[in-house]
């Protein structure tokens, strides 16, 4: 279990890290007072920094925390964040370098400012804006959760377990504010490299842990006693897995931080190679899920997680596996990796939203802003988010964090309309986006509180004719009714967008 | 205009969702590999399959993208510019 030397290295390294954070902002070096600096890493990295910066954004404490521990509590449904994570990509080759030179061209570097231009409306731009900030929140919100649950493990024995688990808490928000106040972007990207390597050993060591006590075939004769399904998809849930993965592969890449970590690529090309390759960081992912039935082959571990009240114990299966499986430093720098896995996305995701905050929400308040006078706008902003952020983490039991992001899901795929098709032609009418978009956020939210009948958080499917499916895809289909609905009738009447010749002459 | 290396690009983009979709295809306990259920697996297996599939249609679609003159002229510019 925990012992001085796993608490003693995870410190060490975690100063290695903090290190490199401050070295980050003067790597490079550009000025962090311009907000492109310290929010875009002045778009300057390459298909291997791109990779590892893209791979920080989207393999976080939602691959490392609540993908098994979801997997754990629920079985093998939640295994559709493998399939999510290999398609996602396809999607993204597409959409993404087509984004990077429109943005280039026209010197955007948020899809609201894209949509202002496009579609002629700062109201729609308002309010993708405001879609993508409020969505960055409980993806926030699960990073805390992931890196609260390292520090679960490292004070466990300690004291008593409710202390523990507030304390930690506390201490994970603190770190994270501080962080990104001070590095930005730069300094983010330099901590991910060092984060994968970590976790990258940890998770082979600990499948090679598991083979050598035989640990597959026992975890499946324990595991197949249960009453959970883990070995296969029950077929009622057939239509909720697809639904799951093909939804969530849409939406990632409509997330203002995903968004973000591609823009400040150097080019359209090694945005669309990146991209290509990162499919073989999922391998890491798939691995990590099936520690959520792995357990059940380790003994110790499944003692360690059952010690803890069942709203934290699925957080606690990947943390339980390291602590009993590998050796004591080796455990310590495994559990820092994850706790870095949770607070550099984090902080991305404050950093992306209080950039979309800056530009498209105070800038249309307040027209003339200093560039210094922006970057400190966006650095407050970054803190305010992730006290709100904080908010979701009480309103679902740490073991089901990933209807976080789920959740999040369902709000930015409400952009897709918007964001995607526009890439594709610019004649849909602004009103009728507006009006999807709104029905789309509402539909939603309405969905995902009936779907848990009005309380605690448990899940983002909802029960249909066809079986349960994933609520984004619903919400996503009322509001593409309406978009296309609005535009056939606004074309009937001859109602344009009058968009200025000079803007359409550029797409 | 639809070019042959439109369409093959388009395929390799596919082949990993369409295999990915067909649920019933995998979804079973065997054969099973060290005591991982067939279901695990096989989706693990199609990440290495899905990105050489995906880079030699980045490589292809890159290539064909080198012709834009649009995007030529750009970076010709901004190489100027970091001289």
């Amino acid at each position: 279990m925990i012992n001085l030397i796993s608490q003693i290295v995870f410190v060490l390294l975690f100063i290695i890290f903090v290190a490199l954070g401050f070295y980050g902002s003067r790597w490079r070096k550009g000025d962090l007072r311009k907000l492109k600096e310290w929010g875009l890493a002045g778009s300057r990295l390459g298909t291997s920094l791109g990779w590892f910066l893209l791979g920080a954004d989207i393999y976080t404490a939602y691959t490392f925390i609540a993908v098994p521990s979801s997997l754990f509590a629920k079985g093998s449904i939640y295994f559709f964040a493998a399939p999510y994570v290999i398609i996602t990509y396809a999607f993204a080759m597409w959409a993404m370098p087509k984004f990077w030179r429109i943005a280039n061209k026209r010197g955007y570097i948020t899809v609201a400012d894209f949509v202002k231009e496009i579609f002629n409306s700062r109201l729609l731009a308002i309010s993708v804006a405001l879609v993508g900030i409020v969505a960055e929140l409980p993806y926030i919100a699960l990073q805390i959760v992931g890196m609260q649950a390292v520090l679960i493990a490292l004070l466990s024995g300690i004291g008593a377990t409710a202390v523990i688990i507030e304390l930690s808490l506390i201490v994970s928000f603190i770190i994270l504010a501080a962080f990104t106040w001070t590095s930005g972007l730069r300094g983010a990207t330099l901590g991910a490299i060092l984060k994968d390597a970590l976790i990258l050993v940890s998770v082979v060591a600990v499948v090679v842990a598991v083979l050598s006590i035989g640990g597959f075939q026992t975890a499946y004769a324990k595991a197949s006693a249960t009453s959970i399904h883990y070995f296969q998809l029950p077929p009622s849930l057939y239509n909720a897995y697809w639904s799951l993965f093909v939804f969530s592969a849409l939406a990632l890449y409509l997330y203002p931080h995903v968004v973000n970590g591609s823009l400040a690529q150097k080019n359209p090309k090694s945005v669309r190679r990146t991209a290509s390759l990162l499919p073989l960081y999922s391998i890491g992912l798939g691995l990590l899920a099936m520690f959520g039935f792995m357990i059940y082959g380790v003994p110790a571990a499944m003692s360690y997680v059952k010690s803890f009240p069942v709203s934290v114990q699925g957080t606690q299966v990947v943390p339980g596996l390291i602590l009993t499986l590998l050796p004591s430093w080796l455990a310590g720098a495994a559990l820092l990796g994850i706790f870095i896995g949770g607070l550099v996305p984090a902080a991305i995701m404050a950093i992306a939203a209080a950039n979309l905050f800056t530009r498209n929400i105070a800038r249309e308040i307040k027209p003339k802003m200093t560039p210094s006078g922006e970057t400190r706008v966006a650095q407050v902003f970054a803190v305010v988010f992730k006290f709100l952020a904080l908010g979701f983490v009480f309103i679902i039991p740490a073991t089901f964090a990933i209807q976080l992001q789920l959740f999040g899901g369902i709000l930015i795929l409400q952009i897709l309309p918007v964001f995607v098709f526009g890439l594709i032609t610019k004649n849909l009418n602004r009103r009728a986006l507006f009006l999807g978009l709104l029905a789309g956020v509402v539909s939603g939210v309405y969905m995902m509180l009936a779907a848990n009948n009005y309380s605690t958080w448990l899940t983002t499917l909802i029960a249909t004719g066809f079986g349960p499916v994933f609520i984004g895809m619903l919400a996503l289909a009322i509001n593409i009714i309406i978009v296309v609905a609005g535009t056939l009738i606004a074309n009937a009447m001859k109602i344009t967008n009058n968009v200025p010749k000079a803007v359409l002459n550029d797409f | 205009m639809v070019k042959p290396v439109h369409v093959v690009i388009a395929v390799l983009l596919l082949i990993p969702l369409i295999a990915l979709l067909d649920i019933p295809s995998y979804n079973s306990v065997k054969p099973s590999l060290g005591g991982i259920s067939f279901f695990y697996w096989y989706q693990l297996l199609w990440m290495p399959i899905a990105a050489i599939l995906y880079y030699i249609a980045s490589v292809l679609w890159n290539n064909l993208e080198r012709d834009e003159p649009v995007a030529d002229a750009k970076q010709r510019r901004r190489r100027v510019k970091r001289k």
